[in-house]
């Protein structure tokens, strides 16, 4: 078999999707994985059953595990508050998200630890969504006490599906200070903490060398903290569907391994241990950003090659795919059903499939110049994502951007230029602030001018519709 | 010495390449502030300006709705030009919550 990571993965795909769609006992679930467990002992000596068992196992787990996610436990914040109940409860934990601070308002998600309502009071766990509405500063992992009224946020469709595969149950808003006692930084996971910490401090140097706007595009694009792009900007670059290009991927990743490798080679280091080494400024990278889907897909698969390289072994970009998809759905199979984790997936897996196919069926190794090379694989790697990703994009928010080809052909060359700037501006600015300075102008050039070809992308006519 | 492969040396080439641009740029925004407009994007070049928008503008941004939109012109053609984002509160139904949405799209000059 050429490919049985790949294929395990789509069974375990396949198994989420059933639970999903069929109400099926999780006794039965359970059974039949005892049932498939033993043929695989008894078909351990070769033959087809074995494989057969083994992609059924993985149909098995992939269902068990969505099962698992939706059984919450008995001291569930969720379970303990009933639908329409308007007493006002006092919950004590910490930040468990990055705040995210949209028109003035502070959203993130709360970790509930100890519930009390009145004199009476328990422990217990599950993430409540809390709404502020004013800006506060606060931080991920920050001890807290909120008052309020706790609500089910499980009105509309996307978004509640959005907040169940965020593991959160409840929401709550609060509309005063007065609502909100803050404890001090206590709770959480350390490295997250730390990272976050990091990720603030990175911002404050590519704000230090870029005017406002600028820095906000370049912060999106190089730490992925969308919340100072201003909203017309964004809304634009969906138009044009050249949004993406906000968003830390596999190219930022890359971008880390190549800098890194090239600092460690510089530094004489041997080989095995420049590998160790990479890994580990990926897995740093992919904190530092807030370990969002198509990072974390990027940094595993980043990982894949780098060890392929290390054992001397040939990399298959499939197994790799499957291998980061797996390592996602494992921890939170409900990701299956994210947007962004479907855009991510199918936009590498359409260009993996379809960019060879259609390069030699259009004989691009025949072309001579180089810069005809340059504009046609770059129209057909824009092509080949669109053809993967466009009916998802059409299907969930209504809007069919034909512009997105040519834009993308003028936009992508730019971001990367963009993005290269901001990491040299966050490398070389701590031993020399002159070249911070420097690379800043040319940095806020270049965003200038991508946004001049994104404005007039959106003046020819049909450049996108709505449907 | 080290040894640098061709994306190695590309990447320094890269690094030199844009701080001679940074120079270059520094030194025409001296010169020339029509060039340091067009580079040089700010804030206000992203948002709409409440005295110059129609009402159609206004409704194209997403954040507003039609007949807010249709309220703002009114107001501006009844007491004239907005000479502040805050005075945006007077329109009927922009209370402190739009305010601060709005604020993020608007601008006055």
């Amino acid at each position: 078999m050429k490919r049985p990571l790949a294929l395990f993965v789509l069974f375990y795909c396949l198994g989420i999707i059933l639970v999903r769609l069929l109400r099926i006992d999780i006794r039965i679930l359970f059974c039949l994985g005892v049932v498939i467990f033993i043929a695989l002992v008894l078909g351990n000596g070769g033959g087809r059953v074995f494989p057969v068992c083994i992609f059924l196992a993985a149909f098995i787990l992939g269902a068990l595990n969505l099962k698992c996610f939706y059984v919450a436990s008995k001291r569930d914040i969720g379970n303990l508050v009933s639908y329409g109940d308007k007493t006002v409860y006092a919950i004590s934990g910490f930040v468990d998200s990055r705040p995210y601070v949209k028109d003035g308002n502070t959203l993130f998600v709360f970790r509930a630890q100890e519930i009390r309502s009145g004199d009476s009071g328990r422990l217990c766990s599950g993430r409540v969504l809390v709404k502020i509405d004013f800006p506060c500063g606060l931080r991920y992992a920050e001890r807290l006490t909120v008052f309020g009224v706790l609500q089910r946020p499980y009105a509309a469709g996307t978004y509640k599906d959005y907040l169940r595969g965020q593991g959160v149950s409840l929401s709550m808003r609060i509309k005063s200070s007065l609502q909100l006692i803050r404890h001090g930084h206590c709770g959480g996971n350390m490295l997250m903490a730390y990272s976050e910490r990091l990720c603030a401090r990175l911002n404050s140097r590519l704000r230090r060398f870029l005017p406002e706007l600028p820095a906000g595009i370049v912060c999106a694009m190089v730490l992925g903290q969308r919340d100072s792009v201003p909203y017309l900007v964004n809304e634009m670059m969906v138009k044009a569907g050249t949004v993406h290009i906000l968003v830390v991927s596999g190219f930022n990743v890359g971008i880390v391994a190549f800098v890194s490798g090239l600092l460690l080679k510089m530094a004489r280091l041997r080989r095995k241990r420049r590998i160790l080494l990479v890994s580990l400024f990926l897995i740093g990278y992919c904190l530092v950003t807030g370990a969002s889907n198509p990072v974390v897909r990027a940094t595993i698969m980043g990982i894949f090659f780098l060890c392929a390289y290390l054992f001397e072994r040939e990399a298959d970009i499939y197994n790799s795919l499957a291998c980061s998809g797996l390592c996602i759905l494992v921890v939170n199979p409900f990701q299956l059903f994210d947007i962004g984790f479907q855009l991510s997936f199918l936009s590498v897996l359409s260009i993996v499939y379809f960019y060879p196919r259609l390069s030699s069926f259009l004989h691009l190794t025949r072309l001579k110049s180089g810069s005809a090379v340059f504009l046609c694989e770059g129209f057909l790697v824009s092509f080949c994502a669109w053809l993967g990703t466009f009916w998802i994009i059409a299907y969930n928010f209504k809007i069919v951007s034909p512009v997105t080809f040519f834009a993308n052909l003028l936009v992508v060359p730019l971001a990367t230029l963009i993005t290269l700037c901001g990491f040299a501006i966050l490398l070389s600015s701590p031993f020399f602030p002159f070249a911070g300075e420097l690379i800043g102008t040319t940095a806020s050039a270049l965003v200038s001018l991508l946004l001049h070809i994104n404005a007039l992308m959106m003046k020819i006519p049909h450049a996108y519709f709505y449907l | 010495m080290a040894y640098f492969t061709r994306e190695e040396r590309k990447a320094f080439l890269f690094l030199a390449l844009v701080l001679f641009c940074g120079t270059v740029l520094n030194l025409a925004f001296k010169l020339n502030c029509r060039m340091e407009q067009f580079f040089c994007s700010r804030m206000e070049s992203v948002k709409i300006d409440l005295n110059k928008s129609s009402a159609e503008e206004l409704f194209r941004t997403g954040k507003i709705s039609r007949r807010m939109s249709q309220r703002i012109v009114d107001y501006r053609l009844e007491c004239g030009d907005f000479e502040s984002l805050e005075a945006l509160k007077k329109v009927k139904g922009i209370g402190e919550k739009n305010y601060e949405k709005l604020k993020a799209i608007l601008f006055v000059e």
